[in-house]
């Protein structure tokens, strides 16, 4: 009898929402994340996987770096550079996330702490950004970019 | 009484290194020879014994501590050394301490170089701040220094009362006995002085046209060196291979085409495992910028365009500026390669297809020109439009000929652009004397090299090749004259009162550059020894207190903003 009524119960309770079944909603999820645990969601199924990999998630991360009050009024047209240059997921692997790493460990106020200091970082970011994908234009030219290896060099931290 | 003092002094007598221990001894004594050891068979003043003792020590430090030549050494005294009959103590120990000397008195012909007095050295190596030396960064203290100098002092006089030295031993002998490696051990850090003195011994040399001992002191550097690691390593191997190619006359056949191939390439790995290249990039593509701000066409002429690695970084911020982004037009000028017009042709593509991809209107000249001076104004094509012309350490070349710089600067003028950038190093190599240039190089590079060293890229072959890059200037600074001598580079004032006299007034450069570039350097981990400075509105990178490269920009005087290009 307990568990007839039980049964009903969750029959007709409004259906358990899934987190898998809106994948906009997934997107906007994860998009909160960071860096690193985005990575690690992007491991956990083929739908997590395939929404980790939407540019807009990490667009959201970059800009959530940035707070960017300085770009704003370019949003749209530095998405559009972005985009061609490679991609927001590509920009935060190759330059946000390891330049703001970098800043957070070396210097006493990371960028965070201020909206200037951040969109500053953020225009390095992307000049980097562009003179990487400028080496990946091989032309008959070098076979691996290279001119963001300092990024990649451990910090020293003698 | 000798007996009862001697229950426990008899067995020191053995060993009289013990300071203390003799110098207790000396009250029981009479003047004259010390009986207690006379009985064991040495004779030995009494009054001498503190000195020897002293003397003992450090003949014991010598043999004693490790080092991988010590075999040679004990080989050496084991076959070929005369020593004195060891009864008379005094002398056996000051000929031994003598033939540790021998190579060192004799390499420093000039008196002047041997004085080690603790001013010299420390005001001499070091810049003011620093206690450390700018070659080696774990030495000691001023004080320590100056004991260092009388020991050694003290050892170069035992050296010249010894029978068998009899002087100041001539160059030709030090042939024989810098081939014995041998010298007082020392840390690593007094072979850093003494490397530093005997390159120093050797321009002198060279300076006074005494080639057979410049040779000389030649292979004692080569020895210095190979003890030493680090950035005094490399100090020492590319100023050693200069000044060889100086005494020798060593100029290896120049292949032009061949020459500016590698040295490009060998530019593009100092652009990446050094900020100087990106820091000269960033700074004057934000004077640009700045410079274009509201202009609708815009020309960039490069004087050196390379690999063209400047380039995207401005057209990408050009793309994202509010209003949109200008039609660009960017001019490169190179120097003649082998392959001439396709690889002037494929960076163009190259940057052409960046262009393309961000949405910016794009035009690529390439021009191919043996030197700067040979540009006229009408080759470079001038619309109406806003013009920025940029020069990344290729004006300092043009002082090799005379007339080329004004030239060039005349030209400049003519085009009427609305801004000039130039970055140059920060150093006068361009003294007439040989010797003031080589102490200036010397102090320079090693300063670089030391900014290089030390990252987690040590030995990689980037690193080398940035390393080799930074040799060859080195060579040509020291070791060529004339119209070869290229690498003539000159201070900042230096530049300011040329190209101010050619008609151009300063630019500031700005706090949005100086703060770009602070974040750049901040990248490179190691961020508080590099120092970004503001100096009459030009930015200098250097490394500890040294400024090592500016940028500055300039626009032609009395312009002022009425300037309107076509909109």
């Amino acid at each position: 009898m307990g568990e007839e009524e039980k049964h009903n119960v969750e029959q007709e309770k409004p259906c358990g929402y899934n987190i898998n079944d809106n994948a906009d909603l997934l997107a906007e999820i994860l998009a909160r994340l960071d860096g690193r645990s985005l990575c690690a969601a992007a491991c956990v199924c083929r739908l997590w996987g395939a929404v980790s990999r939407k540019d807009a998630v990490w667009e959201a991360l970059c800009n959530r770096h940035v707070s960017s009050s300085a770009t704003d009024s370019s949003f749209p047209g530095t998405r559009t550079v972005v985009a061609a240059l490679g991609g927001y997921r590509r920009l935060y692997r190759r330059c946000v996330g390891p330049i703001f790493d970098r800043l957070a460990s070396s210097g006493d106020h990371g960028p965070q702490s201020s909206a200037v200091a951040a969109a500053a970082a953020a225009r390095l970011s992307l000049s980097l950004f562009s003179i990487d994908c400028y080496e990946r234009l091989s032309v008959g030219g070098r076979q691996r970019p290279s001119s963001l290896l300092f990024l990649g060099s451990a910090v020293d931290v003698t | 009484m000798e007996l009862m003092g001697n229950g426990g002094g008899r067995v020191n007598q053995e060993y009289p290194m013990g300071k203390r221990k003799t110098m207790a001894m000396e009250q029981d004594m009479d003047a004259g020879m010390d009986e207690l050891l006379a009985e064991l068979g040495y004779k030995v003043r009494s009054s001498s014994m503190a000195d020897l003792a002293q003397k003992l020590e450090l003949l014991d430090r010598a043999m004693g501590n490790s080092s991988a030549l010590d075999d040679i050494f004990l080989s050496h005294l084991a076959s070929d050394s005369v020593h004195y009959n060891p009864s008379d103590m005094s002398r056996w120990v000051d000929n031994m301490l003598s033939e540790l000397d021998a190579p060192p008195s004799a390499t420093f012909p000039s008196p002047s170089v041997v004085d080690l007095s603790p001013i010299n050295v420390s005001s001499w190596l070091g810049y003011p701040a620093q206690p450390s030396l700018s070659i080696q960064s774990d030495c000691g203290s001023d004080s320590h220094l100056g004991l260092e100098s009388r020991e050694w002092k003290r050892i170069r006089t035992a050296s010249s009362s010894a029978d068998c030295s009899g002087g100041l031993i001539r160059p030709s002998e030090v042939v024989y006995s810098s081939a014995m490696p041998m010298m007082m051990v020392e840390s690593d850090h007094e072979a850093g002085i003494r490397l530093v003195h005997a390159l120093v011994a050797c321009a002198e040399a060279i300076q006074e046209e005494n080639y057979k001992s410049a040779d000389a002191i030649m292979k004692q550097i080569t020895f210095l060196t190979s003890s030493q690691h680090g950035a005094m390593r490399k100090v020492g191997v590319y100023f050693a291979e200069a000044l060889g190619r100086r005494i020798y006359s060593l100029h290896p056949k120049q292949d032009h085409y061949l020459d500016s191939a590698f040295s490009d390439i060998l530019q593009m790995h100092f652009y990446e495992t050094c900020p100087y290249l990106k820091f000269a990039h960033f700074t004057a593509n934000q004077a640009i910028l700045e410079a274009f701000a509201g202009h609708r066409r815009v020309h960039v002429i490069d004087f050196g365009i390379k690999q063209g690695m400047q380039w995207p970084a401005l057209m990408q911020a050009l793309a994202l500026r509010p209003g949109g982004p200008p039609s660009f037009r960017l001019t490169g000028i190179a120097s003649p390669q082998s392959d001439n017009s396709d690889s002037l042709q494929k960076l163009g593509l190259k940057l052409a297809q960046l262009a393309r991809t961000i949405n910016v209107e794009f035009e690529f000249r390439g021009l191919v020109a043996n030197s700067l001076a040979d540009l006229e104004p009408y080759m470079l094509d001038v619309e109406p439009e806003v013009i920025a012309i940029n020069s990344v350490f290729e004006l300092h070349g043009l002082l090799a000929l005379p007339g080329a710089i004004e030239k060039v600067l005349d030209t400049v003028r003519s085009l009427r652009p609305r801004i000039v950038t130039t970055v140059e190093q920060e150093a006068n190599h361009n003294a007439d004397g040989f010797l003031e240039r080589f102490t200036e190089a010397l102090h320079y590079y090693s300063t670089l090299f030391d900014s290089m060293d030390g990252g987690s890229d040590e030995g990689s072959p980037e690193k080398l090749m940035s390393e080799v890059f930074v040799g060859r200037q080195i060579c040509n600074v020291v070791a060529c004259e004339g119209f070869e001598r290229t690498e003539r580079h000159e201070t900042l004032e230096q530049w300011m009162l040329r190209i101010r006299g050619a008609g151009f007034e300063s630019v500031n450069l700005g706090s949005n550059a100086f703060k770009q570039a602070s974040m750049l350097l901040a990248l490179f981990g190691r961020g508080d020894e590099y120092r970004i400075e503001e100096k009459e509105g030009c930015l200098t990178l250097g490394w500890n207190n040294r400024p090592l490269i500016a940028t500055s920009a300039w626009r032609v005087a009395g312009a002022g903003d009425g300037v309107e290009a076509a909109r």
